[in-house]
């Protein structure tokens, strides 16, 4: 059996049509574009919004919950209880069991176990407006697990103390729809203005130029920021920026082989997936995906 | 009525509902083939609509299916009541969907009902089974879905039903609690489903007008809502009540024959609250906020109805409680005026057909720059200019008893700046200072409708993807107010309440509003036949002769009920019966967080 951490990992789906009020249909799969071979992962067929991993499992936010795929037998387990759906986004704090934070439309919430094991969510968003609940992206301070950065429909809310307080940011009003750290510090994608720079999560600047398009994904490699763009692929510094690269799609998600930083894969819902092997300069469309939303790459070598 | 009498009607009427449903072949699905089973029927013929509906025509591992609500809760139901009749291949393949096939939710209120109903008796059914689709064990699966189902029987009771008088999904509700009162062990739990039942009973009771529900619904859409009698429900209010002729098209339908072959019974009140037509009266009801959760700053308030029950008409119209100029839930109708007459000739509505898609955004989470795309490809209809249901946060009302205002304010970039006035076309229209009148012998109706306006008809049908001859959706008059301040006043009076038609018309028409004042400061007064004063400001004040409304409604008011809100205690009593409900709730205790579409 292939290790999860050498193969890449995508929600997606093969058909065009495959869901009711949503575009994308179920799936998560697992393989390598150079190849081109893609294995549908167990029997799971959740919407799959974001993937995160942990030292045991792959995380998957679904459309209708959250679920744990058991990176050594291979089976899942719902993470997800009465009060969590619709999960946007997956991210792991070092405080707590399991220590899973979750954000979703309903609010940011964090995990514990109950009496049957069963894992359970406490909402820390409610006092919260509903823009401001709307939760997109959830980044972890690396420096202090107990923030917890948050994109929202109302901009950027840092949740401190491990959710019992939050303070917004300087960006507000604006829907926030990627997170990003790197060693120049917190990068945020807006649906307008572009992105966003910031040292401490709380005050940020506009990096580089306004851009008109929507940013909804953020990753980067050797120095430099990829991002997922309402028209293509943008890749820069927060110096400079690229031109919009790749066919012009919404891209949900962008991610870079770690092995190879000239390797990009991007995925559109609708639209499919997409590789590079040239830092974005051309493009060729994976078969079979009609639809995709989310990206893990590989932790080692493929 | 007698108990026993009454359940003799019921049991006669359920069985014509399942006699037609065998007779008409129509028992071949999950959810119809309870009609079949009284016949006996020959195993593999079961196996085959089992295989069909779980395995939709694959030879594949059960393992490899996926289940929704739709398909969960049939599965159960069809195992609880029938196991003893069902072969073991039948057993064991709705095992097999249950326990290996990949389940989920779904995303509104009737869908987690269906799906936490179906997974609860499955998980009383094989306790030791392990639920690969979950990981979970079967008590934690069995104590997530009770802490849901309680926790909104009790949310309803509180504040109300989200999902709420909707022609369309009341069924799932209620055959879903039907099949856990029947099913479930837990004796607890049942109680509280019991008395849930019974709430949803009275809401259809409440606003029963001959065969229709009258007033405003949380979601009646699909295209249908100038049929005089319509969606998945109409085969129960037939059932519990009775007093209409029985419709082999209208009264069979498949999402109810679960619940039409169960031993579920209301109190007969409810049939005789649905028929007492000696006195009109109003029914207000207050129910639980949408759920909007985005393009908000501030969270929906609750949803207060009004409905005036006259003798031969009633009229109804809603608070829509929704905030700011986003949210417009996609089939909601916030009123019509309804009668008792064939489909499309009893019933007036208009509707401000608001297709930003931001609507869509208020409530699924698809990206915003996708999804007014993405929801009109699978929903075209949604997106129409012509539509005649969805709410627009545009519109306002305000209503006593017979007499309605209904305004819209509408933005310069709104992209269908207009409103559509859906007007029966049997009747001879009769135009006296602007206002029209119709005469529908047993009453009379006015209308005013606001700005500028063409007439032109409406006339829409299932096959429209090649031709439409006959309007088997909607036809009739369509009034299209061509506006940014359009709006409707609209009177109806009982014939009986006045001398003549041509004294109502005289009196009417000479009672003109002046428009000005809503044109420059979106405020209108407007005087009725019968004295009132109805006194709106977009966006302001509400005020009945002179006096503001108060629409801190309780959970019910009509007569014969008390249930006041936020307590869990209500009563609805008449004469001859009383029926008293306690759901016990601690009001200490947080309620469970709505988490999905209602």
């Amino acid at each position: 059996m292939t290790d999860f951490s050498s193969q890449w990992l995508v929600a997606a789906s093969a058909e065009a049509t495959t869901g009711i009020h949503i575009v994308q249909g179920p799936g998560l799969y697992s393989g390598n574009p150079i190849e081109n071979s893609w294995v549908r992962v167990g029997n799971n067929q959740s919407t799959g919004f974001s993937l995160h991993r942990t030292q045991h499992s792959i995380i998957m936010g679904a459309n209708h919950g959250m679920y744990s795929l058991n990176r050594e037998n291979r089976k899942w387990n719902q993470l997800h209880d009465e009060t969590l759906t619709e999960v946007l986004a997956v991210a792991s704090s070092s405080i707590g069991d399991p220590g899973l934070i979750a954000g979703s439309p309903f609010g940011v919430a964090s995990s514990y176990k109950d009496d049957l094991q069963a894992i359970r969510w406490t909402f820390h968003s409610d006092k919260l407006s509903p823009n401001e609940r709307f939760t997109n992206t959830v980044l972890i301070d690396p420096d202090d697990h107990s923030r917890w950065i948050c994109g929202t429909e109302a901009g950027i809310i840092t949740y401190t103390d491990s959710g019992s307080n939050f303070e917004h940011s300087n960006i507000c009003d604006v829907p926030v729809r990627a997170l990003h750290h790197n060693h120049e510090g917190f990068w945020a994608g807006c649906d307008q203005g572009g992105i966003y720079n910031s040292l401490d999560g709380l005050s940020w600047k506009l990096s580089v130029k306004r851009i008109e398009v929507p940013v909804y994904g953020i990753t980067s490699c050797n120095g430099e920021i990829v991002a997922a763009t309402g028209r293509g692929i943008l890749f820069g510094t927060s110096k400079t920026l690229s031109n919009l690269l790749g066919p012009q799609m919404l891209f949900a998600d962008v991610a870079i082989d770690p092995s190879n930083s000239k390797h990009w894969l991007a995925a559109a819902s609708p639209g499919g997936l997409w590789f590079s092997t040239d830092i974005g300069e051309q493009w060729e469309q994976i078969t079979p995906f009609k639809n995709a939303r989310c990206i893990l790459p590989p932790e080692k070598n493929i | 009525m007698r108990n026993t009498r009454y359940h003799e009607q019921v049991n006669e009427r359920a069985k014509e509902i399942l006699n037609a449903c065998h007779r008409d072949g129509r028992a071949t699905d999950l959810w119809s083939v309870h009609a079949l089973m009284p016949h006996n029927p020959e195993p593999d013929i079961i196996v085959e609509i089992i295989l069909t509906s779980l395995w939709r025509g694959s030879n594949a591992d059960a393992n490899k299916l996926l289940g929704g609500p739709f398909e969960i809760l049939p599965a159960m139901l069809l195992l609880c009541r029938w196991e003893n009749q069902l072969s073991k291949k039948a057993i064991g393949l709705l095992k097999e969907f249950m326990t290996l096939a990949h389940l989920e939710r779904g995303n509104t209120e009737n869908h987690w009902l269906m799906a936490y109903s179906g997974i609860l008796l499955a998980t009383e059914r094989w306790p030791d089974e392990n639920y690969q689709w979950s990981g979970l064990s079967s008590k934690a699966i069995a104590a997530e879905a009770k802490r849901w189902i309680n926790g909104i029987i009790n949310r309803t009771a509180i504040k109300g039903h989200h999902e709420y008088d909707s022609t369309g999904y009341h069924i799932e509700h209620m055959t879903a609690y039907i099949g856990l009162y029947e099913h479930t062990k837990d004796s607890s739990l049942r109680s509280n489903v019991e008395k849930m039942l019974t709430l949803l009973v009275a809401d259809m009771a409440l606003e029963f007008f001959y065969g229709a529900w009258a007033g405003g619904h949380s979601r009646e859409g699909y295209r249908q809502n100038t049929w005089s009698q319509l969606g998945g429900i109409l085969p129960l209010q037939y059932m519990y009540f009775g007093g209409i002729a029985f419709d082999r098209i209208n009264h069979v339908h498949n999402f109810a024959i679960p619940a039409v072959v169960a031993d579920y019974r209301p109190s007969p009140l409810f049939a005789e609250m649905a028929w007492d037509r000696k006195t009109a009266h109003v029914v207000k009801k207050t129910k639980a906020p949408r759920t909007i959760y985005r393009n908000a700053k501030t969270d929906a308030t609750p949803i207060r109805k009004y409905t005036y029950m006259s003798n031969n008409f009633a009229l109804g119209s809603t608070q829509t409680g929704l905030p700011g100029n986003k949210a417009g839930p996609i089939d909601l109708v916030s009123w019509d005026l309804t009668w008792n007459a064939p489909n499309h000739q009893g019933i007036i509505v208009c509707n401000h057909p608001y297709n930003s898609p931001d609507r869509f955004s208020s409530f699924l989470n698809g990206f915003p720059q996708h999804i007014g795309r993405s929801i009109s490809s699978d929903k075209p209809y949604l997106q129409w200019p012509d539509r005649l249901f969805g709410a627009s946060p545009y519109e306002q009302m305000l209503q006593s008893e017979g007499s309605i205002v209904v305004l819209y304010d509408l933005p310069e970039d709104d992209a269908h700046p207009f409103v559509n006035l859906f007007l029966p076309n049997k009747y001879s229209w009769l135009q006296r200072n602007g206002w029209l009148f119709a005469n529908i012998n047993s009453f009379f109706i006015s209308l005013l409708p606001i700005g500028e306006y063409e007439w032109t008809t409406i006339r829409e049908a299932n096959n429209s993807n090649i031709l439409v001859r006959e309007g088997d959706l909607i036809d009739g008059w369509l009034l299209r107010l061509k506006t940014y301040r359009p709006g409707l006043i609209l009177e109806a009076i009982e014939a009986d309440k006045v001398k003549s038609y041509e004294s109502f018309v005289e009196k009417r028409s000479y009672l003109s509003p002046s428009l000005e004042e809503w044109r420059q400061n979106k405020r209108l007064e407007v005087k009725t036949t019968t004295g009132q004063t109805l006194d709106i400001t977009h966006g302001g004040q509400h005020l009945i002769n002179g006096k503001p409304v108060d629409y801190n409604y309780d959970l019910y008011e009509a007569p014969g009920v008390s249930a006041p809100l936020n307590k869990g205690i209500i009563q609805f009593q008449n004469k001859y019966h009383s029926v008293k409900l306690d759901f016990g709730i601690d009001s200490n205790q947080p309620l469970i967080p709505m988490r999905v579409i209602g």
